[in-house]
């Protein structure tokens, strides 16, 4: 039934694939078409004269297109499932909630791959069009550990989603985990370890740290040496880490889809991945990072529209009153620590 | 044969099934009625594997819907049921079809032909009726060992009505199917389904044969000589009692014969029994129920 189901759910998602494809291709027909070659003018006696050429390979381009849709595809996927009409008709039907996961799952990965890919091709034809102006020999191993860090990104935002009650809180789930970790290393080692861990963030500014470097050597500024860029982007951490949390995440998802209850779609979503820790980590970093009072009262505010938007109302539990006032305390108590620590 | 063992859900604290107990056997039509929130939605998707229950069972033959392959045997027809804006008649055929490979084309075809429906026509631009008339050909056209279906009758024209209760009840002596209905069209239910369940207060409160139900009350529409009061009814086993002065519309439980013998004693001017519906019995039934909460 699976095969059946994979069979007729690709059919469908055939059109989304080919717009994305074509929007990728044009994206990238116009943005690397007309910058990867560009002037270095200089102003000699008077006037701007052309002295030689700048040539950029516009990796960024393929690369903020797979950053993209490893947001909006678990989106684009999955919102299906977060509407109790339309339940009635995919739980009724003879295969396991699982499989429909898994279904949904891997056409999502091909909506990724796909167009990422013919982005890149694109670009590498685009390349060629300056010979000796590029280095080509990282080029492949850039597009695979690009791909498979969209990967790992794409199933940690899948299983985040899927932790959501409704679409819109799947997405506030998603943006909440694109900055969390970023929100926590300058947090905690904001002030000793800053250049190391500040660039955790997900998605966007892991994928571009990753492209930069690689960028470095293939556009012929660097010397191409593999070791460099490990050292230099720190990709030893952004793999290892986005490797165990997409590994995780794809257990994840796998274990608990089929589990949730229907009846619990557009209700309020209590998950533990969700707002229930997010708010007060967002809060006390919030507070941790912005040493100031009115800051701290500005972040307290935003902490309260975070619990309506949690609570889907203006009226909150006794324990989000009790968590908000917490928020400063522990801000407080962390603040003296990480001074103490950074003194010693 | 369904077979559903003490069946309780909620919603949160808000307990919509208690304790239910069902058993609807092969090749039979029931009616699944009660008033809006009674439970009936409920019951059928616990009964069609999109909810699962807190506590209780249901089971297929022994199989519980939880199982794909028991949901193989099984369609469930919504009240709302999910279509894409792009979806035609033909498009929801084929996207069927991939889960039901039984499904037969030249039924669904000569189904939407008797509803005069477009096979090709978009359906976010058809009418409620007319998407509730695609489902039903669909659901006939799968001819599941069970349907399922939550307000059938929504939306449909008398004559479509007519269609859609003949096509069921050829399609149950045909396939032997057995099939659940949830309405509010109780003279709709009445005139096809062999038996009934009254879904109240999270429990059911009567179930079993519809005529034999409505047998076992009675209505009659006495003329005194002088003004009564509805007291003069109290030692009687009152459904429900409408005095206008001289006048008086009685339903009551029990034997018609022995009824009478019972409202003579009252010595009315003129009495006589009228014809009582399984819709008239229902309404009076939640107005005795709401009588007594207030």
């Amino acid at each position: 039934m699976m095969k059946s189901y994979m069979r007729s759910h690709l059919r469908d998602s055939l059109k989304t694939l080919l717009y994305l494809v074509a929007f990728s291709v044009a994206v990238t027909l116009i943005f690397s078409g007309s910058n990867q070659c560009y002037p270095n003018e200089d102003y000699i006696d008077g006037e701007w004269i052309v002295t030689g050429y700048y040539y950029s390979s516009m990796l960024g381009i393929p690369v903020t297109i797979l950053a993209i849709s490893c947001f909006a595809l678990p989106v684009l996927e999955f919102s299906f499932f977060k509407k109790r009409r339309n339940l009635d008709c995919a739980y009724a039907l003879p295969i396991s909630r699982r499989e429909m996961g898994i279904v949904h799952y891997l056409t999502g990965l091909l909506l990724l791959v796909i167009p990422y890919t013919c982005s890149y091709l694109i670009n590498f034809l685009l390349m060629l069009r300056y010979p000796g102006a590029f280095d080509y020999r990282l080029l492949f191993e850039h597009y695979i550990l690009c791909m498979l860090l969209g990967i790992c990104i794409y199933s940690v935002y899948v299983f985040v989603f899927n932790e959501a009650n409704s679409t819109g809180d799947g997405v506030w789930f998603i943006i909440l985990w694109t900055f969390v970790f970023y929100l926590i290393a300058r947090a905690l080692f904001g002030i000793s370890y800053y250049d190391n861990l500040s660039e955790m963030g997900i998605s966007f500014m892991a994928l571009n740290g990753f492209t930069a470097s690689y960028m470095d050597i293939i556009d012929g500024d660097r010397v191409a040496l593999t070791a460099d860029i490990w050292e230099n982007t720190k990709g030893m951490i952004y793999i290892s880490l986005w490797l165990v949390l997409g590994i995780l995440s794809m257990i994840g998802h796998y274990l608990t889809f089929g589990k949730r209850p229907a009846q619990h779609t557009e209700e309020v979503s209590d998950s533990w991945f969700g707002y229930r820790v997010m708010i007060p980590i967002y809060a006390v970093c919030g507070m941790v990072l912005w040493q100031d009072i009115g800051a701290w009262l500005i972040v307290e505010v935003i902490a309260v529209v975070g619990y309506m938007i949690y609570r889907k109302g203006l009226h909150l539990k006794k324990s989000d009153w009790i968590l908000l006032v917490v928020f400063p305390v522990i801000a407080y108590i962390m603040t003296t620590v990480t001074a103490l620590l950074y003194w010693n | 044969m369904i077979e559903v063992k003490g069946l309780t859900h909620a919603f949160g604290e808000k307990v919509v099934l208690n304790g239910v107990d069902l058993s609807v056997p092969e090749n039979t039509i029931m009616g699944l009625v009660g008033i809006n929130g009674a439970g009936k939605s409920t019951l059928l998707r616990l009964l069609a594997g999109v909810y699962l229950p807190l506590y209780g069972s249901i089971s297929y033959d022994g199989v519980g819907p939880e199982v794909a392959e028991t949901r193989q045997k099984i369609f469930f027809l919504p009240d709302d049921p999910y279509y894409t804006t792009w979806m035609t008649p033909a498009s929801l055929f084929q996207f069927y079809s991939a889960f039901y490979p039984q499904i037969d084309p030249k039924a669904y075809e000569e189904l939407l032909r008797a509803y005069d429906v477009d096979m090709k026509g978009k359906m976010r631009n058809f009418s409620k009726g007319m998407r509730r008339q695609v489902f039903i050909a669909l659901a006939l056209a799968i001819k599941p060992r069970y349907l399922l279906l939550d307000e059938a009758f929504d939306g449909l024209d008398p004559l479509s009505r007519k269609l859609f209760k003949d096509a069921i009840i050829s399609f149950v002596e045909q396939e032997h199917t057995t099939v659940i209905i949830a309405s509010h069209s109780l003279r709709e239910l009445e005139d096809f389904c062999d038996s009934f369940v009254l879904l109240d207060n999270n429990r059911i409160k009567h179930q079993g044969d519809i005529a034999q139900h409505v047998g076992s009350y009675c209505k009659f529409e006495l003329a005194f000589r002088e003004p009564v009061e509805e007291a003069a009814f109290e030692h009687l086993p009152v459904l429900a009692v409408n005095v206008r002065e001289r006048f008086v519309q009685i339903v009551l439980e029990g034997d018609s014969e022995q009824m009478r013998q019972e409202l003579e004693k009252l010595s009315p001017a003129v009495m006589d029994e009228m014809p009582l519906d399984f819709e008239e019995m229902f309404i009076h039934d939640v107005q005795k129920k709401k009588g007594a909460e207030k």
